[in-house]
Formats: C-alpha cells, structure tokens, sequence
C-alpha cells in the first residue's frame, strides 16, 4: 500500500536525516515506528502523507505519489498528529461538519467511539483538555475508516483507561484492507497491539519484521548469570538481567518490545543483521 | 474523483470554513462597524458639520486598505504552526478550493461586507450635527472616479499580502507591511533612476507607471498617462494581481510542515 523508495530527506543541507531509505508497508497490519526522540519517526511519517516532500526519492501511497496530496489520496488517510488541533466546534457538530471530505465516514460509530472515550458530544472541542481533544480526534480518525490510518504518538496524553480503550479501538478496526501506522516512543503502550515492528535508527529501518517471526528468531529472557550462554544483549534490572539470546529451539516466545529497541538503538548492528538475514532466508 | 475541483467537496469546504470562523468573522465585522460609526459620529458632532464627499473617499480608502490588509494577511496563520497547518494540509480537498475559499473570503465577501458596513456607519452619523435638517451628501459607490483607483489598489495590495501571508509564519501584518514598504521605496526609486536615464534629464516625480515630473526653463511639467488610455495602467494592475495570486497559490500547493 505504502511505498518508499530511496528516501533521502534533511531539514539542513549538512545534516541528512534519510539518505536512501526504502519501506514497503501492507494493507492488513498494524506497524508499530519506534526510534529515538529525534530519529524522524515525525518526519518519515510525513513523507508518508505528503506533508513534507522527500529531496530524493518518492513515496507512494497505491502507486500514487503523495507529494502532490491529491484529494482522493487524502481522502483514503487520516493523519493524527502528536499535538492535535481541534475547531472551536462541538465533536458532533465537527464530525457533521468534516466528515463528509471522507467517503467511509460513519457518524453512528463516530458518536459510539465518542461515549466508548467518554467524550461529551456537546462541549466545544477548544474548551476540553489535551487528552480529551486527542481522544476526541482519535475517535474521528477511526471513523472515517479509511484505507490508511497514521498515528504519532497517539497515546500521549492519555490517561490509564484511555490507552486501555485506546488499543481496543485500534485492535477493532483492523480489517485486511486497512493499514494502521502507529509511531510512539513509549514502546510499553503498543505492547500486544502492533503486529509488526519499523524501528528507525540512524536514519535508516534497522528493524522492519512481524513480532512472530522476531519471536521465533529471538529469545527474550530474564536470567541471573548470562556467563554460559550466547548473550546477543543484556541489561540490568531490579529482576536480574534481562537478556536478548538467539532463538535456537524455534519456540514462540513473548517478546519484550522496550529490551529489543534498546539492544538496536545501542548496539544494534548484531540483531539487526542477524533479523535482516533471517528475513531474507527461505523459510524451512 | 477530480483531484482539482469538485464543486461538491468546494461547497463543503467553503461551509466548514464558515462554521470554524463565524464567530470570529461576526466579531470583526462589530468591530469595524462600530469603529466606523464612533469615528464618523465624533468627527460630525465635533465639527457641526456633515462629513464632505472628498473626505468620505479618503476615508473609505484608507480604512478599506488597513483592515482588508490586515484580515488577508491572517488568513493562512493555520499554516504557519505545524499543528494547525497539518489539520488544514490533510484534509480532503485540493489545494485550489482552499486557496479559492480564502480567496473568497478576503477579497469577495470582505469587500461586500465592508462596503456595508461603511454606509451602515455613515448614513446615520451625516445626519448627527446641527444642521440636521439638512444631512450631508452620500458618495456614491459607483461615481466616484477615486474608488476606482481605490479598488484596484486593494486588488493588488490583496495578493501581495495573500503571497506573503504564506511565506511568512508569524506576524504576517507587520512583515507584510514592512516588505510592501521597501518594495515600494526600491521599486520607486529604480523607477526614478531609469525614467532619468530615458529622458536625460532631472526628474523630480517618477510614480511607476502613473506620471514624471521634471523642470525645463525654471518650469516644472508633470506628465501623466492621458485618461483614455488609463485601461493601461488598470491592466496591469489586475495582471499583476493575477500572477501573485498564482504564486501564492503554488505556494499554498508546496507548503510543508
């Protein structure tokens, strides 16, 4: 569905952001962008939707470049951004009002999402706190059901049963012909949610793999003494190491998303390569 | 889907637009209304005298300008902070029936509702000095031959600040005002250098496409363009209002956040 290719981007002629990058992402998954502040999961993801233009390279969105925005493009993707803006209008006066720019738009489950985040439909938008605006968009997102839904850092600001709602809105509205991007810092959040991971790091995807198939590569472990065995990471905690091995006896095994980002993003050259292999492997 | 205009996604667009800044536009619209009469009122009751028709073109003029300035050139604020800009951008319509519905607004609809607004606040306020038995003249919209030059003034002075409404991020009035002031020195002064070069001669007056000025035997001449070929200069005017439109709405087409 999306398509980037040689993506090169840079806000300063010194200092490139992605020089070369390239992603392919499909309908029927929910991915989950993890980086570092600052590694461009923002950026990428407005590449993505024609919000910022690539110095090199194209994205696409269904063989359609997206620099242009055309209005079917736009009409077929919801964007949410980190720090949303909302109208002066009451959320159900909002949806009557915008809605109709997109064809899938349903107003009855609009108004259900609404209840379902405890959203009062009659308070203007501008006068309700951060976390209810976002909620409230969150809702709208969902319910214009379009092809493409991306969302950055969407549970920021969220309270505890928020996110909670949050992930089983999300979860719902998975179907095969829809592609949901979340993009978040706080791995912890889309635990059991995502079903594939892009880690961005270095300006490049160090990581772009369904968590079943890393769980078959990898095994996450907690251990006290890691001497003896074939440590791919490890770090400390108040439970003991937690450790990162290879994944030798096939076995599933839950993955820890937080001690994966760490072990890229410090010294991720040994599981990047070892996951990029395995991807590029036939399967036996 | 036609990705360039659709009178259906336009019409919605242009009503969402309304709904969004009605409130605010109403305010405006009090605002000037109640500025016009408080002015008109204070100057008549002042003076004893109904305001002369000369008076009310200059007037108009200069009120006409500054605050159809001012609206034009807030009116793509939302693109210079990214959260706003990224509502606006995303959404569903191309970036012609965006540019159109604020073209619409500041420069249709603003010179509708100001003209109202001018005679609402006029009309009575003639009428408020002692000689009340006998109001003073209204001018007449359409026979003053100044309000032609004023209309077109606005007309360019529209586009330049819709273009630079959408270069700059923040506090659009005072660049805009501040980049029109040095346009216009710099333009006027190039202008003056050529107009010397061309005639050889002392020029004293060199307003760009409008008249020169210089002395010859201790006598000072000033040539204009003669009024039937004053089209000319009202041509050129409404073309080069038509190419800065264009390029602001390119720009509009290429902003990113």
């Amino acid at each position: 569905m999306i398509a980037i290719q040689n993506l090169g981007f840079s806000y300063s002629p010194k200092q490139k952001l992605f020089n070369g990058l390239s992603l392919q992402l499909q309908r029927g998954h929910i991915y989950g962008l993890l980086g570092k502040n600052g590694a461009g999961k923002s950026t990428l993801l407005k590449n993505m939707v024609g919000l910022a233009f690539p110095k090199s390279g194209i994205c696409t969105i269904n063989n359609i470049g997206v620099s242009g925005r055309p209005a079917s493009v736009l009409a077929d993707l919801f964007f949410l951004p980190e720090d949303v803006y909302v109208p002066s209008l009451t959320p159900l006066a909002f949806g009557k009002r915008t809605g109709g720019f997109y064809p899938g738009f349903d107003l009855v489950q609009y108004t259900d999402h609404l209840k379902g985040l405890d959203i009062d439909q009659n308070v203007r938008m501008d006068k309700m706190s951060f976390g209810q605006q976002k909620k409230a968009m969150i809702a709208f997102g969902l319910a214009t059901n379009t092809s493409l839904l991306v969302l950055d850092e969407p549970t920021n600001g969220l309270d505890i049963p928020s996110k909670v709602q949050f992930r089983k809105l999300i979860a719902a509205a998975l179907t095969e012909d829809k592609c949901i991007i979340i993009s978040t810092h706080q791995v912890r959040d889309l635990d059991s949610l995502i079903d594939t991971v892009l880690l961005l790091n270095d300006g490049d995807i160090a990581v772009n793999m369904a968590i079943d198939d890393i769980a078959r590569q990898l095994t996450f472990a907690t251990a006290t003494d890691t001497a003896a065995t074939d440590v791919l990471y490890e770090e400390e905690s108040v439970r003991g190491k937690k450790t990162i091995l290879r994944n030798t006896t096939g076995q599933y095994n839950r993955i820890d998303l937080e001690l994966l980002f760490n072990a890229v993003v410090t010294n991720g050259e040994q599981i990047s390569k070892l996951l990029k292999q395995a991807k590029h492997e036939p399967a036996i | 889907m036609n990705q360039q205009f659709s009178i259906t996604r336009f019409g919605r667009l242009f009503a969402k637009h309304t709904a969004e800044h009605y409130r605010a536009y109403l305010m405006s619209f009090l605002v000037v209304l109640g500025s016009l009469f408080i002015f008109f009122a204070f100057r008549n009751v002042m003076t004893q005298r109904p305001m002369e028709i000369r008076d009310q073109v200059m007037t108009f003029g200069f009120t006409f300008i500054l605050t159809g300035s001012l609206f034009t050139s807030s009116v793509f604020s939302d693109l210079g902070q990214p959260r706003t800009a990224i509502a606006s951008l995303t959404l569903p319509a191309s970036a012609l029936e965006k540019f159109m519905v604020k073209w619409i607004y500041t420069y249709a609809i603003f010179q509708l509702i100001f003209v109202g607004s001018f005679y609402l606040a006029l009309q009575p306020t003639q009428k408020m000095t002692a000689a009340a038995a006998h109001p003073g003249e209204i001018m007449n919209l359409f026979r003053e031959p100044e309000l032609v030059n004023i209309f077109l003034a606005y007309t360019v002075l529209h586009s330049f600040t819709m273009l630079c409404a959408l270069l700059f991020k923040k506090l659009h009035f005072v660049k805009t005002g501040f980049v029109i002031l040095i346009f216009f020195v710099v333009f006027t002064m190039v202008n003056k250098l050529i107009m010397q070069g061309m005639t050889g001669r002392q020029v004293f007056s060199a307003v760009p496409f409008l008249n020169l000025g210089f002395e010859e035997h201790n006598e000072y001449h000033l040539l204009s363009i003669p009024e039937e070929s004053a089209y000319i200069f009202y041509m050129f005017a409404v073309v080069a209002a038509v190419i800065i439109w264009s390029a602001a709405y390119f720009r509009l087409k290429e902003k990113q956040v």
